[in-house]
């Protein structure tokens, strides 16, 4: 059974990323300048997103040679969804929680 | 043409092809995919920076793998958890049971009055029964908890716990306290929470890709 936890913020950083033009394939460094992500932080979010079903993979042949292929990722379907509703969530948690911080 | 790569091109190198040798085992694809990736990194700082994230992510993911794949795989791991397991319960199980046994048998009059004896008879029975369905699921069997199993073992823990920190409170002395508690009441504690960390680190593993 898998666990159910909130996505973390550099999570959240990612999947937002990965929302925007969800159809499209996006390379590791690539996700790490739009992120702002180290290699540190956005690989195993990268696995464990894989692992729960959640972001598909593939290999890109380099159109030059001598270069290795790429891989490359995108959101499943099921992906989306959770992204959706995770960034909703936050937004919404992030609205109560300035609320509250106001009536401080 | 010089092609001989520069110091900082030949360290990402060597510590990206480190990161992806640690990863290879169990995780080929991400292995390869984190190799890769650093030729179309530009070279020169960027390249050694996305290489030494790459190698504490391979750590990081390395190490969780290792949390399981020692108590499944090794019988070392089963050794040592199991004079852990030793070491946690043996004492407030032991203890509380011969003082009981010794007072009943020689007729001596133990040093606390009834309602302490029940209370350390009931944590002397408890704390191995946790002990035996926890390392019996989760050790030898190698099953995940279910939540009513993991809510039945943290039950029992908590019920050790609170029950031998109300007997070391009325019976120990004051320089005697801190020892007794950390010997019969914060060890079965540690070793329950241990038990069912590695039942929850086991379901991590096990669930599907």
């Amino acid at each position: 059974m898998a666990r159910n936890r909130r996505p973390s913020t550099h999570a959240l950083s990612l999947l937002a990323i990965l929302t925007e033009g969800p159809r499209s394939w996006r390379y590791g460094y690539d996700l790490s300048q739009e992120t702002g992500l180290k290699s540190g932080t956005l690989y195993p979010i990268l696995m464990r997103l894989s692992d729960r079903g959640l972001l598909d993979s593939k290999w890109e042949a380099s159109p030059e040679r001598g270069r290795p292929p790429r891989h490359m990722y995108r959101l499943t379907p099921e992906g989306v969804r959770f992204a959706k509703e995770a960034l909703t969530e936050s937004s919404r948690r992030g609205s109560t929680t300035k609320l509250r911080g106001a009536h401080a | 043409m010089n092609d001989k790569p520069s110091l900082s091109q030949s360290l990402a190198r060597r510590l990206t092809a480190h990161a992806s040798h640690l990863l290879r085992k169990k995780r080929a694809d991400w292995a390869d995919a984190i190799r890769n990736e650093l030729a179309y990194v530009p070279s020169g700082w960027p390249a050694l920076r996305w290489s030494i994230g790459c190698l504490f992510a391979s750590y990081i993911e390395r190490a969780t793998i290792m949390q399981i794949g020692t108590l499944k795989t090794t019988r070392l791991s089963r050794v040592a958890l199991t004079l852990e397991m030793l070491l946690c319960f043996v004492q407030p199980t032991g203890g509380g049971l011969l003082g009981l046994f010794s007072n009943a048998l020689f007729g001596g009059q133990p040093p606390f009055g009834a309602s302490v004896a029940v209370l350390l008879l009931t944590t002397s029975f408890v704390g191995p029964l946790g002990l035996f369905l926890g390392f019996n699921f989760i050790v030898l069997e190698q099953r995940s908890l279910s939540k009513r199993m993991t809510f039945v073992l943290c039950a029992l823990a908590a019920w050790t716990f609170v029950g031998n920190t109300l007997f070391v409170l009325s019976v120990a002395s004051p320089a005697s306290q801190l020892r007794a508690f950390v010997l019969l009441a914060l060890f079965p504690l540690l070793g329950a929470a241990h038990l069912v960390y590695l039942a929850n680190a086991g379901r991590r593993e096990l669930r599907p890709a």
